[in-house]
C-alpha cells in the first residue's frame, strides 16, 4: 500500500516537474538552433550554434538594457529591504499607540494588487515629472507589504528580554537594531532580497508604462523589442536572448533556493 | 540604595497587582523578593530597572528620584531569568555589549573582561556561542555580563531556576560570593526559600502584591508575621490545625488533642484560632516541657540524614521530621511532645499571629 502511494506520488511529482522544465528545455534547444531548421519544423538542432548567443547580445543590445535591469532591481530591492526592515522593527520593538493599526493598515495593502494601481501611480510619476527615470520605475515599487510581514514574523521571534537587556545596558535602538536584529533576521533578509529582486527583474508591465524612451528602459522590454521589431520572426535569437535574460535569475534560484524555502516556511531564530 | 514609598502597578488600570509597597534597601545588601509564582516580584523588580511603568508611589535609585529615569539612566545591570544572551555573538561579545554605549575605553574593557572572565572561570569559553554553552555556563556569562558593567546595583530575576538543583546550590554560593566581594547591592527575585534563606541579607515576602513581612531570614522563620509566611517558610511545610479550647487541652481539626502537661489548662489566645506547628519542632515521647500529642502514624520515610512520620490529623495529614534514622512503622502509636514556645498562634479569620504574653517577639 504504502508502496503504490509513494509511486504515484512520485509520478505526479515527476509529470509537474517535466511540465515546469519544458519551456526552459524547448528554449534552450531553440537558442541553439538554425532558424531555417525551425522553421521546417526540426527542433531538435543538428549542429549546435552558440554564437546565436554572442548574436543576440549585440543585436538586440542586451548589455545595455542589462545596466538598466540592474540598476533598477538592486536599487529597487536595496530600498525595499531596508524600509521592511525598519517598518517592521518600529511595530515590534518601539511601542506606540495604534501600532497593531498601522501593521493591519500595512497589511491590507498586500491585498490591493500593483496592476490595480498602475494608472494612479502613472499619473503620480507623471505629475512629479518623473517620466522617463529610474526614480519614476523604482519609486512606486519600494513599499512592501509583503517584506514588512515577513520580516515582522521574524523579528516577533527575538526574545523582547534582548531589547530589555540592551535597554538597560544604555545602548540606542540603532545600534540594537544594527548588531541584534538585523543579524538576527539574516535569513529573512536575504529572502526578501532575492525574491525582491527576482521580481524587479522579472517586473514587465510597470517598467514599461513609466517609460516612453529606451535609456531607461528595462531587459523585459528590451526582450520584447527583439521579438516585436524584427519583421520576420527569428526565434533562435529571441530563445537565446530570453536565456541570457534568464541567467540571473536561474543563478539567485540555484544558490539561494534552500535559503529561501527556509525564510519563507520558518523564522531564522533556532 | 533603592527606596521606596506607596509603591503600586495595575497593568490594565483596574486590577492592583502590586500594592503600597514600601521599602529601603541598603547599600551592599542582598536582599530577596521572596512569594509564590504571580505574586508580582517580577512586576517589582522590572518597575525598579525601569522596564515598566510605576503607577503609584516613589521610587529612589540613589538619593534620585526615579520614578521617571529611563533604564539605562538608572546606573545597574540586570540578569534575567532565561539570561537574555545574544545567540550571534560571542561569549566575550556578550560579556563587553553595552560597554561600547557607555564609552568604556577599549583597554579598560579588556582589562574588566580578563578580569571577570577568570572570577567566573570563563577564560577558555570567550570565543565560543551561547548555544556551545551548558546552562550553566550561560547563566555565568548572564553574571559577568552585569558585573562587567561594573554598576552599584544588580537586579536578578529567578537567574538560577533553569538549572539542575546541583548546579543550583554550587551558583548559589557563588552568587554570593560574588557579591560580598564586589560590595553589590542585589535585589534577587525567587520563589524558592531555600534561596532565599540561604542567600539573603533579608528577606521580603510578597503574597498577591502585598508585602507580608520583611526581615533578616531566621527572624522570617522563627517569627513569622502572619499564616501566610509560617506555611510559605519552611520544609516540609508547617502543620496548621484549627484549635477550639476544651477542658483537657486544645482540640485540635476537631480530632487529636493537645494537652499541657501536668494536667494544666491550655492558655489558648482565644477559644478557636489557628495553631502552627513545625515539623521539626515536635519532640520524641512526652519528655518536652510544655504539651503532648497522641497520634497514629500512617507513613513514615528515610532521606538517610532524616525521618519523616506523618500522622493522620482529622483533615488530612501532618508531618514530623527527625534527625537520624528512627525506627518506627506505620500504625504505630506517636507520643509526640512540643514545646510552648513552639506553638504559633494565629487569628482564625485575618491570619495574623497571636503573640502570647508578649513573650517571644523579638
Ligand atoms: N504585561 C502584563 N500585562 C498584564 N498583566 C501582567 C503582565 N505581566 C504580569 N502580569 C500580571 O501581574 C501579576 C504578577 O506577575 P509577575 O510576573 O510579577 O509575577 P511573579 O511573581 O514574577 O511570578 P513568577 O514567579 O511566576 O515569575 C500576575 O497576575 C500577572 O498575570
Ligand atoms: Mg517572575
Amino acid at each position: 500500500m504504502k508502496k503504490y502511494s509513494l509511486a504515484l506520488l512520485y509520478a505526479v511529482l515527476i509529470l509537474l516537474a517535466v511540465l515546469m522544465v519544458f519551456p526552459l528545455l524547448f528554449t534552450i534547444l531553440l537558442s541553439l538552433s538554425d532558424n531555417a531548421d525551425i522553421m521546417n519544423g526540426q527542433y531538435w538542432p543538428q549542429v549546435l550554434h552558440f554564437e546565436n548567443y554572442a548574436e543576440a547580445f549585440t543585436k538586440a543590445n542586451l548589455l545595455y538594457y542589462m545596466k538598466n535591469s540592474v540598476i533598477v532591481a538592486a536599487v529597487t530591492t536595496f530600498c525595499q529591504v531596508a524600509l521592511a526592515l525598519l517598518a517592521a522593527y518600529a511595530i515590534v520593538f518601539i511601542p506606540f499607540r495604534g501600532s497593531g493599526i498601522v501593521f493591519g493598515l500595512f497589511m491590507s495593502g498586500m491585498m490591493i494588487p500593483m496592476d490595480v494601481l498602475m494608472i494612479t501611480n502613472f499619473q503620480t510619476i507623471n505629475a512629479a515629472g518623473l517620466l522617463n527615470t529610474y526614480a519614476g520605475i523604482i519609486l512606486p515599487c519600494i513599499g512592501s507589504a509583503f517584506g514588512i510581514f515577513l520580516l515582522r514574523q521574524n523579528m516577533k521571534q527575538i526574545p523582547l528580554e534582548l531589547k530589555e537587556a540592551s535597554d538597560i545596558a544604555g545602548v540606542g535602538q540603532f545600534y540594537f537594531f544594527r548588531k541584534v536584529v538585523v543579524p538576527l533576521s539574516k535569513n529573512s533578509i536575504i529572502t526578501l532580497a532575492v525574491y525582491c529582486f527576482l521580481v524587479s527583474w522579472n517586473n514587465y508591465l510597470w517598467p514599461l508604462i513609466a517609460t516612453t524612451k529606451d535609456e531607461v528602459r528595462t531587459i523585459q522590454i528590451g526582450l520584447r523589442m527583439l521579438s516585436a521589431s524584427d519583421t520576420q520572426q527569428d526565434f533562435r535569437l529571441v530563445a537565446a536572448a530570453t536565456m541570457i535574460v534568464t541567467i540571473p535569475t536561474l543563478i539567485l534560484m540555484f544558490f539561494g533556493q534552500s535559503r529561501l524555502q527556509e525564510g519563507l516556511t520558518k523564522g531564522a531564530l533556532k | 540604595m533603592i527606596k521606596m514609598e506607596n509603591i503600586a502597578k495595575s497593568y490594565d488600570g483596574n486590577t492592583m497587582v502590586i500594592r503600597d509597597i514600601g521599602l529601603e534597601i541598603k547599600k551592599g545588601e542582598f536582599f530577596v523578593l521572596l512569594g509564590p509564582s504571580g505574586c508580582g516580584k517580577s512586576t517589582l523588580l522590572r518597575m525598579i530597572a525601569g522596564l515598566e511603568e510605576i503607577t503609584a508611589g516613589d521610587l529612589w535609585i540613589d538619593g534620585r528620584h526615579a520614578n521617571e529615569l529611563l533604564p539605562k539612566e538608572r546606573n545597574l545591570s540586570m540578569v534575567f531569568q532565561n539570561y537574555a544572551l545574544f545567540p550571534h555573538m560571542t561569549v566575550r561579545d556578550n560579556i563587553l555589549f553595552g560597554l561600547d554605549a557607555r564609552k568604556v575605553a577599549k583597554k579598560e574593557q579588556d582589562e574588566r573582561l580578563n578580569k571577570v572572565a577568570e572570577i567566573m572561570g570563563l577564560a577558555e569559553y570567550l570565543k565560543r556561542k551561547p548555544a556551545q554553552l551548558s546552562g550553566g555556563q550561560r547563566q555565568r556569562v548572564a553574571l559577568a555580563r552585569s558585573i562587567c558593567s561594573q554598576t552599584p546595583i544588580c537586579l536578578m530575576d529567578e537567574p538560577l531556576s533553569n538549572l539542575d538543583a546541583k548546579l543550583r546550590g554550587q551558583m548559589r554560593g557563588e552568587i554570593r560570593r560574588i557579591q560580598r566581594m564586589l560590595g553589590l547591592t542585589i535585589v534577587y527575585v525567587t520563589h524558592d526559600q531555600v534561596e532565599a534563606m540561604t542567600m539573603g541579607d533579608r528577606i521580603m515576602v510578597l503574597n498577591e502584591g502585598c508585602v507580608q513581612q520583611i526581615g533578616e531570614p531566621l527572624t522570617v522563620y522563627n517569627d513569622p508575621e502572619n499564616l501566610q509566611v509560617a506555611t510559605f517558610i519552611g520544609m516540609p511545610q508547617m502543620n496548621i490545625f484549627r484549635a477550639r479550647a476544651e477542658q483537657e487541652g486544645l482540640r485540635l481539626n476537631g480530632s487529636l488533642i493537645l494537652r499541657r502537661c501536668g494536667g494544666q489548662p491550655c492558655p489558648a489566645p482565644a477559644e478557636e484560632c489557628i495553631v502552627g506547628i513545625r515539623a521539626e519542632h515536635f519532640r520524641r515521647g512526652n519528655e518536652s516541657t510544655g504539651y503532648v500529642l497522641e497520634a497514629k502514624a500512617a507513613m513514615v520515610e528515610y532521606t538517610g540524614d532524616e525521618t519523616q512520620i506523618s500522622f493522620e490529623n482529622g483533615q488530612g495529614y501532618s508531618v514530623v521530621k527527625w534527625p537520624g534514622q528512627i525506627p518506627a512503622e506505620a500504625g504505630e502509636a506517636l507520643t509526640l511532645g512540643v514545646d510552648a514556645e513552639h506553638l504559633y498562634f494565629f487569628d482564625k479569620d485575618t491570619g495574623h499571629r497571636i503573640r502570647q504574653d508578649g513573650g517571644r517577639s523579638q
